[in-house]
């Protein structure tokens, strides 16, 4: 391990989904809920405006 | 050196997306998709005209530079910074021009060009595999170029607060992974002096500067580009505060890496590999070497008082490294698991893992990775109504470091103690004036009591400008610290006939 090691290291937690945890003790607020539900709703929108054939279109030269 | 002149460069992406249904857009090669890039990006220049920034050729009333790269895309340079909340600002200033560029340019062909629409987007990798580089450039002492070697393990393991994040697809590799880096894949030497094919952690390329015995300029083109304003903020902050150490002598031996350029792409396929150090026993991750000179820094300011800039930026890595210690994300799939420290609301990566983690495993077979895909790109799509980021940042999901008045202002007033300052204030004290203003470089401006060209519309090249000579002012501006002083001003007030 490390000479210097400033960080405590974790502890081993039992996994668990991102969204479940240390967002906000004892769950969501309902705003929190809101902004998610509608980041989601708003990400399924512009995959499907965008189509997967999106990737093929989005080539680019190398830069300098 | 106690007091740093900064700036950053970013090569953006323009694309046009076609609506659904409509004709897709057949990827070109060679010279032909050179030319078609090049010409996205002067069609984005031509809503210059309309747009109402003040320019001089490439240079802007803000003191930053617009132009087209060899690449063919449209790149901007904010005007040299001195604090990095200054250029944390000036480069989101930068996002929002493009942005507003691609907006009046889909306004103004929407009936020719309706079933597309232009996108410009900031990132560092196409679905291809292309790279294009978001670059940084500091001004350091002959002393810290000496000793440069002595900051590439920072360099190498920054990328685990500054990475932007990239999916690979099942067939880029093998089965659908993350990568805390855009550009760590394309890095291919410790030392190099070109930025393509053979890049560099550290870029060698020789630049001319102002007072080569006191002063040199480091090019950085190893970073990515960043979406969000802290990790624009932690990578230009913390870069400097090492930095000031390398001026001072202090990072002699800090410590080496066997291997730099393998431990780039290994912590970015892994973020906590570990690795080995010369001159060291055992193994360490990104985590210590980070933890390392953080000590040293603080080490440093025990004995002296930082500047408020650099007590901010310490204070921010501080923080920054503290969660990723408490960070919990699967080795096998990449699940971010608990993320206490909320890093999520400043890291790139982490963001967009968050993301990606709200669609699906990366390990079920029956993801699709190219949805992943699709989603790792409009990340960093700029337009609010279509950008993955955009709406994170509208919706209160990520913090801010400055705010829209400061950015709003960045986009076209210069900074007021460098010399962009100077060259920003000529510019826009030109623009409503028949006075034409010539930057040649930037280190000097040319003022010419001539009309200037004008009926300059759409479609017409911005950077055109008239070339008469007569009546010129010449302004030589090589010291970056330098900002208006009486002299200069009464000079131009000769021939702008104004003063800010």
């Amino acid at each position: 391990m490390a000479e210097t090691q400033k960080f405590k290291q974790p502890k081993i937690k039992k996994p668990k989904k991102e969204d479940d945890v240390s967002i906000a003790p004892g769950g969501f607020s309902s705003d929190k809920k809101k902004k998610l539900k509608e980041l989601d709703e708003f990400i399924e929108g512009v995959l499907q405006e965008a189509g997967e054939e999106f990737l093929d279109e989005f080539k680019q030269v190398e830069g300098q | 050196m106690k007091e740093r002149i900064f700036g950053t460069e970013c090569e953006y992406a323009p694309v046009y997306q076609s609506k659904k249904n409509h004709h897709r857009f057949r990827p070109l090669h060679g010279e032909a998709l050179l030319d078609y890039i090049k010409g996205l990006s002067s069609r984005l220049f031509s809503s210059l005209a309309l747009s109402g920034y003040p320019m001089a050729g490439e240079f802007m009333g803000n003191g930053g530079r617009l132009y087209v790269d060899r690449g063919g895309h449209p790149e901007y340079a904010t005007p040299e910074c001195r604090c990095v909340k200054d250029l944390v600002a000036y480069e989101k200033a930068g996002d929002r021009i493009m942005q507003e560029l691609a907006a009046q340019t889909n306004g103004q062909t929407a009936a020719s060009e309706g079933a597309r629409t232009l996108h410009v987007f900031k990132n560092n990798v196409d679905f291809y595999g292309n790279t294009y580089g978001g670059h940084e450039n500091y001004l350091i002492t002959p002393r810290a170029a000496k000793g440069i070697r002595n900051i590439i393990p920072f360099l190498v393991t920054r990328q685990i607060f500054a990475g932007a994040g990239r999916i690979l697809t099942r067939q880029e590799a093998g089965t659908p992974s993350f990568q805390i880096s855009q550009r760590a894949e394309f890095i291919d030497q410790t030392f190099s002096d070109r930025a393509t094919r053979v890049r560099g952690i550290i870029n060698t390329r020789k630049r001319e500067i102002y007072g080569q015995e006191q002063n040199r300029r480091l090019h950085l083109i190893v970073g990515d580009s960043n979406m969000s304003e802290f990790a624009i903020g932690l990578k230009i902050g913390t870069t400097a505060l090492v930095l000031r150490l390398l001026d001072e002598g202090k990072l002699d031996g800090i410590c080496g890496l066997a291997s730099p350029v393998q431990t780039l792409k290994d912590i970015s396929r892994h973020w906590n590999s570990e690795f080995q150090m010369t001159g060291r026993s055992g193994w360490y991750t990104a985590l210590d070497v980070q933890a390392i000179y953080l000590e040293e820094v603080r080490r440093f300011f025990s004995s002296r008082a930082p500047t408020s800039d650099e007590a901010d930026a310490l204070g921010l890595w501080e923080n920054i490294l503290q969660g990723l210690s408490e960070l919990q994300i699967s080795g096998r799939n990449w699940q971010l698991e608990d993320d206490p420290g909320e890093l999520r609301r400043k890291v790139d990566w982490i963001r967009k893992l968050w993301i990606l983690n709200r669609y699906g495993n990366m390990d079920d077979p029956a993801v699709n990775d190219r949805r992943l895909k699709l989603m790792d790109l409009k990340y960093h799509d700029l337009n609010p109504a279509t950008g993955l980021f955009a709406r994170c940042e509208a919706l209160g999901l990520v913090d801010r470091m400055v705010d829209d008045g400061a950015i709003a202002t960045a986009q076209i007033r210069p900074p007021d103690n460098t010399r962009a300052h100077i060259r920003g204030t000529i510019i826009r004290g030109a623009a409503d004036k028949s006075i034409d203003v010539e930057i040649e470089d930037w280190t000097k401006i040319n003022i010419r009591a001539q009309v200037r060209q004008k009926g300059l519309g759409q479609g017409a090249n911005p950077f055109n400008r008239y070339k008469g000579t007569a009546n010129c002012l010449s302004i030589r501006m090589d010291d970056p610290f330098k900002t208006m002083d009486s002299s200069i001003a009464e000079q131009i007030e000769r021939f702008v006939g104004t003063r800010e």
